[in-house]
């Protein structure tokens, strides 16, 4: 049942992008996703899109994976696409019928709008999908430190974002048992009205709570057995550190980058 | 009547990088009034198998069948699913209720029954599994120590008055008179509802104990499917798959190496006891 759910999605491999430094990864990701945001003509995608491509080959991930991350926003994606060619007024009439009036620039900027949107959330998964959540909060603790200096507390939020990721299966799985269990003793969660559907799922709900609480006051103890006292003077099992590669793929993006600013 | 499994296959998050299989090809049938234990490493496929039997997971290939009543059929599933009543891993975790009463008749008043049948049945199930009426029914469920909270949990199945009772490690993380309790509570729930029951265990002692019939898997397949006695007797298949044996076949195995008689098909604790106190001339 909720097994099938496939939160954090990472996808284990070996692959060049795997093996970068996920502090490069987000790097390279913001620097992509700047350029899909000054990008302001729509063939200027097709180059984009071809790089988008030779990086998931890198990354050895089927290409079904990044268009599977694509579904649940494919009626907003939708919905986009529709408001753009009935709001843009400008241009040539293409359709001028009843209250229906489509313009050429509308078509244009609707398909615009949607392009950027889809290499976006292309991007943002192949990094999620190549990257343990783990090494993804590592990599925004490291890259987050100057912001130690006005007293942000980096590492306390990065360490909440661990426990968080970490126990999002282990919460799942345990409300896939606990609606097993429910299920067993006849309880229905698919039939009835908004407020009896609601109400259904108290059965659910409160076991989940009451572990929850549990399994957060075992972990403060766990932690706390183990001297954690917070990140002053901490050291690290996985020491980050950049490689060759790391550089490799900084510079394609920098090349990659300037080419499509002086083609624009 | 009785469960039908037939030719069923599971496999855990198909078409995915961790798909991974965990029943293969399951021909079985369980009949009216057996006790059946299912033994079985870690991720053997056991509770993959116990979970099929009500239809709460449906299988990838192959039927399920509930006294001819076919569980992949939406409509009629939920009255297959009112006869077999399962009891998963740690039910105590399914309890949500403010009284312990109250989650008792939680399944019985799913049923749609009488609120003088549900009354009537959650008192009889509040007797059956050793738990007083008056002093817990009004208690909050969290309130109780770990085996109570079992009990009450099993309870909330045995309202129901399942047909067939599938229970999945009904004795883990309890302490040894805990499991005690809850096997002579099982064993008296049989006779008293005179229902079949599936339970799972990797306690070979349990499983020897009770049933009437032994499955053992291995790596999602039936491996032996046999009275306690024949699975027994062929102890180096158990070996092969590294499961433990019984206490009294290690017994005897132990006494047969230091030459000491004893006849074949003894292992059970009782015999074990007896023919050592005839050798000895105490009895």
């Amino acid at each position: 049942m909720l097994k099938d759910i496939t939160l954090g999605r990472y996808f284990p491999g070996d692959s060049v992008v795997h093996r970068l430094d996920p502090r490069t990864k987000i790097l390279l990701t913001i620097a992509y996703m700047i350029i899909i945001f000054v990008v302001d003509e729509l063939w200027l995608f097709a180059p984009i899109a071809a790089f988008m491509y030779l990086a998931v080959l890198a990354a050895q991930i089927p290409i079904r994976y990044i268009l599977h991350s694509l579904r649940p926003l494919r009626w907003i994606l939708l919905l986009m696409f529709v408001l753009n060619i009935f709001m843009v007024k400008e241009g040539k009439p293409l359709v001028d019928w009843w209250i229906i009036y489509i313009t050429d620039e509308a078509i244009l900027r609707a398909l615009f709008i949607i392009a950027r949107l889809v290499l976006l959330i292309a991007g943002t998964s192949l990094m999620t999908l190549t990257t343990t959540p783990i090494a993804l909060t590592d990599a925004i603790e490291s890259l987050m430190k100057p912001l130690k200096l006005v007293k942000f507390p980096v590492h306390e939020l990065a360490m909440m974002m661990t426990i968080a990721l970490r126990f999002i299966p282990t919460l799942l799985d345990e409300t896939d048992r606990i609606m097993k269990a429910q299920l067993a003793r006849g309880a229905d969660f698919e039939t009835g009205g908004l407020i009896k559907r609601a109400k259904s799922m108290i059965p659910i709900l409160i076991p989940l709570f009451i572990s929850a609480f549990k399994r957060a006051d075992e972990l403060a103890y766990a932690m706390d057995s183990r001297c954690y006292h917070g990140g002053i003077g901490r050291t690290r099992m996985k020491v980050m550190k950049y490689s060759s590669i790391d550089i490799y793929a900084a510079l394609t993006m920098v090349i990659f980058c300037a080419g499509i600013l002086l083609i624009r | 009547m009785a469960i039908e499994l037939k030719n069923v296959c599971h496999t855990y998050m198909e078409g995915t990088a961790f798909e991974h299989g965990a029943l293969e090809n399951i021909n079985l049938t369980i009949h009216e009034n057996e006790f059946v234990g299912i033994i079985g490493h870690t991720g053997s496929g056991k509770s993959t198998l116990a979970t099929h039997m009500n239809g709460i997971i449906q299988p990838n290939s192959g039927k399920v069948f509930v006294d001819g009543i076919d569980m992949s059929d939406k409509r009629k599933r939920k009255e297959g699913r009112a006869k077999v009543g399962m009891v998963f891993q740690y039910p105590e975790h399914q309890l949500f209720e403010e009284t312990v009463e109250k989650d008792i008749a939680f399944g019985v008043k799913n049923m749609g029954l009488s609120e003088a049948d549900v009354d009537e049945r959650v008192r009889e199930a509040f007797y059956l599994v050793g738990l007083e009426y008056e002093k817990f029914a009004e208690k909050s469920p969290f309130e109780l120590s770990g085996g109570e909270k079992r009990r009450a949990a099993l309870a909330g199945i045995i309202a129901m008055r399942p047909k067939y009772l599938v229970l999945d490690e009904p004795m883990a993380g309890l302490d040894p008179s805990g499991r005690k309790e809850i096997m002579q509570t099982i064993m008296k729930l049989k006779d008293a509802l005179g229902c079949a029951v599936i339970m799972i265990s990797h306690s070979m002692d349990d499983v020897l104990k009770a049933s009437s019939r032994i499955i053992v898997m291995n790596k999602g397949k039936i491996v032996m499917d046999d009275t306690p006695r024949e699975i027994f007797l062929h102890s180096e298949k158990l070996l092969e798959i590294n499961l433990g044996l019984p206490q009294g076949l290690v017994l005897a195995n132990e006494l047969r190496s230091r030459g000491i008689d004893i006849p074949k098909d003894a292992f059970l604790m009782d015999e074990l006891f007896e023919i050592l106190c005839e050798r000895l001339g105490l009895c």
